[in-house]
């Protein structure tokens, strides 16, 4: 084959040009991190990273919304082993009423006790959390139980103001999984026999306000179903909150493994990166370098 | 015998060949490095040889001309492999513009928007009564309309700018199709000119290059120009590559006779284009636009069955006209009050229940009850890539032919600058020998003037 001078330059340029654009290539990687540039460098792989960059998205958004389920479950705790303390405390007073060594007078007192701590159980029950109610489910315009009071400022009677609602939100922590955020009011308030905590709190307070032994003696069971009903919801939700831990620890495994996994498919290995750009930097000076003493003689440098 | 008057003037005429062959080798020379230039060789010829007393005796050398060095067959191969290049080329310099449209690995593609808005529906939902919630829901969501409109008007950009480069190519077509036709009728005076070769060559080159166009060399000199098997130019007779401008603003190839068929395009850069243009644009605005309309259509749909910030019905999230890409955006109630986005379904302002069914919708195939929405959208990135990436594969293969071809005709004609150098010299020995003869011929006269 005939070679011309014109067919060597070309060619020359064309493969100076090519080692030249694999470098430019891998100086591409090096700056930005990325393996890829645009998704046609590797249709495939740009699949799978744009798939990777959702699933990582939603595995903080699970883990965003269980961190805002654990905290709302860990006030409902709170609220929860306080009603339990609380009760037990009225049990106590009760029992203290049900002696028959004291007096109207010190019944009396311990009746006011007990419409302390009937404010306080209102107080737990109505709390606000953010910018709804705690036991409020979906009632966020109103407090979920309404109060009435006597002319002198007594809790006559205490009702949920909308029942509909009371049912606890609910957040997704993972695809299809749904968890909510609180218990149902109905679980720590209301009482098997039908009537509810408050209710029993206001019976209690009026058999000590009449003096009633016997009412008070009567009042004594109940005040237990309702001890041990506040700590099975204490138990319950305990439960639930040791069950979200573990959720959250999962979903923080799951996050950082789907960081890995994106991490993988994305980013340029920068050892392997750096090693390859200078080995090919150094194909490419060699290239040039031959090219430039290639290029040069002809026979007008000898005529 | 031949005299030496006859000898002198067989000196005369290689001194005139051997410099008419100098010259042709300083016009290789100074066009050495001259694009669709083939080098040319001074013909020489032995001169007639003339009988008399004591046999034959030769005339010297006649100049023939000039000859151009050309493989015609070369020439074919490398004008068909270049027609490729030339579709490959031009449909991937517009791919690529697609894919930068369409986006997918950076923030600005659509699957970030779309994981906001997704994001900002499950942030509602864990405050659903709040109004800073809701204006970020709005926010993501007038996101989302941005970058599906930003596509449609890129596409359209685009879509525009591919049919003026279609009419400007099929313009210069025509104007090349018809200097072919000029030439034809002159080459019947100048077959042989090389001049005229390589002027044509390259007309050819550019032709093939834009349609794909084939010639065939008929014997009187003139040459057949044909697209497919549709013949373009017959002698100084032209058809020229008709269009019209079809609906949305794209050019049609129009019968080249009356009643044809259109003209079809196998190669060139003009079928790159329209590829791109009808192939690749359309499907993926198709894609879109269902994507589009689905997305809109999902969301209203759970939209609507919910109560608002004021506890009225709520009204439709996205334009309930959405047709596609273009008109995707939000409602007017949306847009001009986020208090009017929903996140309840019983009317109560705690309830969350929509905000929860909305977060829903990511995961859920509601295209062809097989993808979702972000599916459908990672299936267009890597289809799109893919499809750069065959176009890429095959233009390589185009390139790779189309240098193996150039070298081949660089081969034949190409200048070397070795060789013209050595036919200098060559030259220059015949020449100075012939002016030897000449003066040794003069003296020979001289001689015999003295026995006068």
């Amino acid at each position: 084959m005939r070679i011309t001078q014109n067919s060597v330059v070309s060619k020359t340029i064309a493969q100076v040009q090519e080692r030249f654009q694999r470098l430019a290539e891998l100086q591409q990687q090096i700056t930005t991190g990325l393996l890829l540039n645009r998704p046609s460098d590797d249709p495939n792989r740009a699949g799978h990273i744009i798939n990777a960059t959702s699933v990582l998205n939603r595995d903080s958004r699970y883990l965003k919304n269980a961190q805002i389920l654990q905290q709302e479950l860990q006030a409902t705790d709170t609220a929860v082993s306080q009603v339990s303390d609380l009760v037990s405390r009225v049990r106590a007073s009760a029992l203290q009423g049900a002696n028959g060594g004291i007096n109207a007078s010190d019944r009396y007192a311990l009746a006011r006790e007990v419409d302390g701590e009937l404010s306080e159980l209102l107080r737990i029950a109505d709390q606000r959390y953010g910018s709804k109610y705690l036991f409020g489910g979906s009632n966020a315009n109103q407090s979920p139980f309404t109060i009435e009071k006597d002319v002198n400022g007594k809790i006559i009677s205490v009702a949920a103001s909308d029942p509909e609602a009371m049912k606890p939100t609910e957040l997704t922590i993972e695809e299809g999984v749904r968890m909510s955020t609180s218990i149902p009011a109905g679980d720590l308030f209301n009482l098997p026999d039908g009537t509810d905590l408050f209710q029993l709190l206001i019976n209690t307070r009026n058999a000590l306000d009449g003096n009633d032994k016997d009412a008070i003696t009567a009042s004594l069971d109940t005040l237990q179903d309702a001890v041990d009903m506040s700590s099975s919801a204490s138990t319950l939700i305990g439960t639930r909150l040791r069950s979200t831990q573990t959720i959250l620890d999962r979903l923080t495994a799951t996050k950082s493994n789907s960081e890995e996994r994106l991490s993988s498919l994305a980013d340029a290995d920068a050892v392997d990166v750096i090693s390859r750009y200078n080995q090919e930097q150094a194909a490419y000076e060699t290239s040039l370098r031959a090219t430039a003493r290639i290029i040069q003689p002809s026979l007008v440098n000898f005529v | 015998m031949a005299g030496i008057n006859a000898t002198l003037a067989t000196a005369r005429r290689a001194m005139m060949a051997q410099q008419a062959a100098m010259s042709v080798t300083g016009d290789n020379i100074a066009n050495a490095n001259t694009p669709g230039y083939a080098r040319r060789r001074g013909e020489m010829q032995q001169g007639p040889v003339i009988y008399g007393a004591g046999g034959g005796f030769g005339t010297g050398v006649d100049y023939t001309g000039i000859r151009s060095l050309r493989d015609p067959f070369i020439e074919q191969q490398l004008r068909r492999s270049s027609a490729d290049a030339g579709r490959y080329d031009a449909s991937e310099q517009q791919l690529s513009i697609v894919e930068t449209t369409l986006g997918g690995l950076d923030e600005l593609g659509l699957n970030t928007a779309l994981d906001r808005f997704w994001s900002s529906w499950h942030d509602l939902a864990s405050d659903p009564t709040s109004k800073g919630a809701r204006s970020i829901v709005q926010l993501a969501g007038q996101d989302l309309a941005n970058r599906f409109q930003g596509i449609d008007r890129s596409l359209n950009d685009q879509t525009r700018s591919i049919s003026g480069l279609i009419t400007e190519k099929i313009d210069r077509a025509n104007l090349l199709i018809n200097q072919l036709a000029k030439f034809n009728q002159e080459s019947l005076h100048k077959v042989g000119s090389g001049e005229v070769d390589d002027a044509r060559a390259g007309i050819m080159d550019e032709l093939s290059k834009i349609v794909g166009a084939t010639f065939q060399p008929l014997p009187d000199g003139s040459i057949r120009v044909l697209v497919g098997a549709v013949s373009l130019v017959e002698g100084s007779e032209v058809k020229e590559i008709g269009y019209e401008i079809g609906h949305n603003g794209v050019p049609q190839l129009l019968p080249t006779s009356q009643g044809g068929q259109p003209l079809v395009l196998e190669s060139g850069e003009i079928a790159g284009l329209m590829d791109v243009q009808s192939d690749h644009i359309t499907d993926l605005r198709t894609q879109l636009d269902r994507i589009a309309v689905t997305l809109a259509t999902e969301v209203n749909a759970v939209h609507t069955t919910g109560y608002d910030f004021y506890g009225n019905p709520a009204a439709a999230f996205f334009n309930e006209g959405t047709t596609g890409i273009g008109n995707f955006k939000l409602s007017k109630e949306v847009t001009t009050d986020p208090s009017r986005i929903a996140a309840s379904l019983n009317g109560r302002l705690g309830d969350n229940s929509l905000a929860l069914a909305m977060g829903d919708l990511e995961t859920a195939p509601l295209l062809n009850g097989t993808q979702t929405i972000g599916d459908g959208y990672k299936f267009l990135v890597t289809e799109i890539g893919a499809k750069i990436n065959e176009n890429r594969l095959l233009s390589d293969t185009a390139q790779l032919s189309k240098k193996q071809m150039e070298s081949w005709r660089e081969s034949v004609s190409g200048v070397s600058i070795d060789e013209e150098m050595s036919k200098m010299i060559q030259y220059e020995n015949a020449f100075n020998a012939a002016a030897k003869l000449t003066q040794t011929l003069s003296k020979m006269l001289d001689t015999v003037m003295t026995l006068v």
